[in-house]
């Protein structure tokens, strides 16, 4: 995650009270987390306790049902009915990296293309 | 019921003109007595020579028009479901139906009406070649939306969700990541349409276009040897669609990483 521009102390990304519901099944049930630059953290639960769901509602693959995320200190607006402002979500999605549990890997690009993709 | 024959024999495009041009079309020099004569071989190949560049252009046009067609359609058809329907309707139609008769509806048939003499399209509709090159494009863009369309089926979502999660705008996703793969995957079928196209475009010489069955069926009236000729000309179309099916080929190895000789 790249911080260049923050205070130290300050988190770089923050996370407030965050929902998040399929339906009926509640998955994210008010989830706060700070993290500060150079923090690694490792979030333990048994399978299907909503891991994966965390991870993606922060460059908005899932969308949350409530709550507040902030990139360096700039929240993410959820407009009417949790509608996120995807000119905002995009523009932060450039500052985040995202390693997916299966990869995901761009077939028609080689190792290098894949590379250099992101920071792009 | 009233039919206007004045109106209907109305015959603006000189057709009944190239018709006779066409069977009274010069013998090839050299050409005498029956028998197999290599030098005629020679002789008709150096007549057919001015179609080959018709019937490539008829081809390259076509492929270009319908092939951007197809992709506007590709686009627009995953916008919104009445786009959809609207494309699976074209494409069902325009399948389904016989090339010639699109042909003849584009040529023969848009003529009937006074509005569309009158529109400032009637100067590119009343002529033969660009009434050609419509009918084929509009025919391939139907086939390579669905080719298209199986190979968009084909992206993995995980590859879109990764190109999405790295900041890329819902275009700029379709243009990079969605397009690329779509089209690899759809490249192999595709092949088999530029030749079919090829071949197509040898119906356009019935409205009178000069490409190389054109040329050959005028050569093969004036010297009533039609073996011959169009053995010839069916030897032009191997050599163009060798050419091409190996340059589909050389792409197919291009858009493929492991089999592409150099990095980028
Ligand atoms: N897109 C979805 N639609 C419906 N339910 C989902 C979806 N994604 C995850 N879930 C459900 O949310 C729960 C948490 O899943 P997940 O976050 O993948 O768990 P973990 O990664 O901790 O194993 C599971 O019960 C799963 O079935
Ligand atoms: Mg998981």
């Amino acid at each position: 995650m790249k911080s260049h521009d923050v205070a130290p102390s300050g988190p770089v990304l923050s996370i407030r009270d965050l929902h998040k519901n399929f339906g009926a099944l509640e998955v994210l049930k008010g989830v706060s987390l700070d993290a500060a630059e150079g923090d690694v953290i490792a979030i333990v639960g048994a399978s299907g306790s909503g891991k994966s769901t965390l991870l993606r509602c922060i460059p908005f693959l899932a969308v949350p049902s409530a709550g507040v995320i902030s990139l360096e200190g700039e929240p993410i607006r959820l407009g009417v009915g949790s509608v996120p402002d995807m000119r905002q979500v995009t523009r932060l999605r450039k500052k985040l990296g995202f390693v997916f549990q299966s990869f995901n890997l761009w077939p028609h690009m080689t190792v290098l293309g894949n590379v250099i993709e992101a920071p792009v | 019921m009233v039919i206007d024959f004045a109106e209907a024999l109305d015959v603006p495009r000189g057709r009944s003109l190239v018709i006779a041009r066409c069977c009274t079309s010069r013998r090839p020099a050299g050409v005498s007595g029956p028998g197999v004569d290599f030098s005629f071989f020679g002789a008709v190949l150096l007549e057919l020579l001015p179609g080959i560049p018709v019937t490539i252009g008829l081809t390259a046009a076509s492929l270009l028009v319908g092939g951007l067609l197809a992709l506007v359609m590709t686009w627009a058809r995953l916008l919104a479901w009445p786009v959809d329907l609207l494309v699976r309707l074209f494409s069902f139609t325009l399948r389904g139906s016989p090339l010639l008769m699109q042909i003849f509806l584009l040529y023969y048939g848009l003529g009937q009406f006074a509005a569309v003499r009158d529109s400032l399209f009637w100067p590119v509709l009343r002529q033969p070649v660009w009434c050609a090159i419509l009918a084929l494009s509009l025919n391939t863009a139907a086939y390579t939306v669905e080719f298209l369309r199986g190979g968009l089926a084909a992206v993995p979502p995980g590859v879109v969700e990764a190109a999405t999660v790295t900041g890329m705008s819902r275009f700029t996703t379709f243009r990079r990541i969605i397009m690329p793969l779509a089209i690899r995957q759809a490249l192999p079928a595709y092949g088999s349409e530029i030749i079919i196209m090829v071949k197509s475009t040898s119906l356009a010489s019935i409205i009178t276009v000069s490409e190389l069955t054109g040329i050959a069926s005028g050569i093969a009236s004036a010297t009533f040897r039609p073996m011959q000729v169009f053995l010839c000309a069916g030897a032009v179309y191997l050599s163009i669609n060798f050419l091409l099916s190996r340059g589909v080929a050389r792409l197919e190895g291009h858009l493929d990483p492991l089999r592409r000789g150099t990095l980028p």
